[in-house]
């Protein structure tokens, strides 16, 4: 999965977002009606889709979804 | 007494002796502002009301996370027809406004009343409608809003069982990452008459 497909992706995760407002470098907590429940959804997302389990600490350092991309492949090794 | 306990989060009945900790956070404008009643609360009101649900229809829990206590959540007004009581969840520690705290205490109490007790199909939630943030945090857990609310300020949200199964299961699955594995909901407690019977035969069956 390539970044752009990542972003897609994740976008249709979070319902009720008009289609392309996820980027590769979209600042996630600034998603409209953020919460700790979209940071589990995104926990959710990566462990269905590269077999990855991000941990807290991981999730808190990230800031764009680029920075989740990262963390997914780079773990997913 | 009743505690529940999952994902590292404990909901420990409301009991007299903590009603002022939470009357003065509930005093507080950045929370008050998110409530349908917003006067202030003096501490003869907060003893009366405090006196209105201890009983078995009314369960308020003080959410405690990384042994502090931070919030507080409930489901109220138990009706066996209607459903699971009306719930409802503020945190006031705001180093832990952003934290799993919030969302891991909803998934316990939901968990224990869906899966444990199974006692009710459905819950209920009234949301302010100027506030989107608590609007979207629950219909991810599967809140739909009921017909003929748009005009209401406060208004009344259900959660089906059948919609909890859908939109919880992926969250439950999450914090179970999140917590090693570990996702066992963990209920204790002492048998009393502010529990409806089917906890008091939980607790029972338990010991």
């Amino acid at each position: 999965m390539d970044i752009l497909e990542f972003s897609a992706k994740l976008e249709s995760e979070f319902e009720d977002l008009e289609k392309g407002s996820v980027t590769p470098a979209t600042e996630f907590r600034n998603l409209p009606g953020w919460s700790s429940m979209h940071a589990l959804i995104i926990i959710a997302f990566i462990d269905l889709n590269f077999d990855v389990i991000l941990n807290s600490t991981e999730l808190k350092e990230a800031k764009t979804v680029n920075d989740l991309y990262y963390l997914a492949t780079k773990k997913n090794v | 007494m009743l505690i529940l306990e999952q994902y590292g989060v404990k909901l420990i009945r409301l009991q007299k002796e903590q009603i002022e900790i939470v009357r003065y956070w509930r005093n507080q404008s950045d929370i008050s502002n998110y409530m349908e009643y917003r006067n202030y609360i003096t501490p003869n009101s907060q003893l009366k009301w405090f006196d209105s649900i201890n009983n078995n229809l009314n369960y308020y829990f003080i959410i405690e996370f990384e042994k502090k206590k931070i919030g507080l959540i409930n489901a109220k007004d138990y009706n066996k027809k209607s459903g699971f009581g009306e719930g409802g969840i503020f945190i006031w520690d705001k180093h832990y406004i952003d934290s799993f705290a919030a969302v891991f205490s909803s998934l316990c109490l939901l968990n224990f009343v869906f899966f444990k007790l199974k006692l009710s199909t459905k819950s209920v939630a009234r949301i302010l409608k100027d506030n989107p943030n608590a609007i979207n945090y629950n219909k991810r857990i599967g809140y739909k809003l009921l017909p003929n609310q748009e005009n209401i300020d406060n208004q009344l949200y259900e959660l089906t069982y059948e919609d909890y199964v859908l939109h919880g299961s992926k969250l439950n699955e999450a914090a179970s990452l999140i917590c090693n594995g570990s996702s066992e909901l963990i209920y204790s407690g002492t048998i009393c008459e502010q529990n409806i019977q089917e906890i008091n035969d939980l607790l029972s069956n338990q010991s």
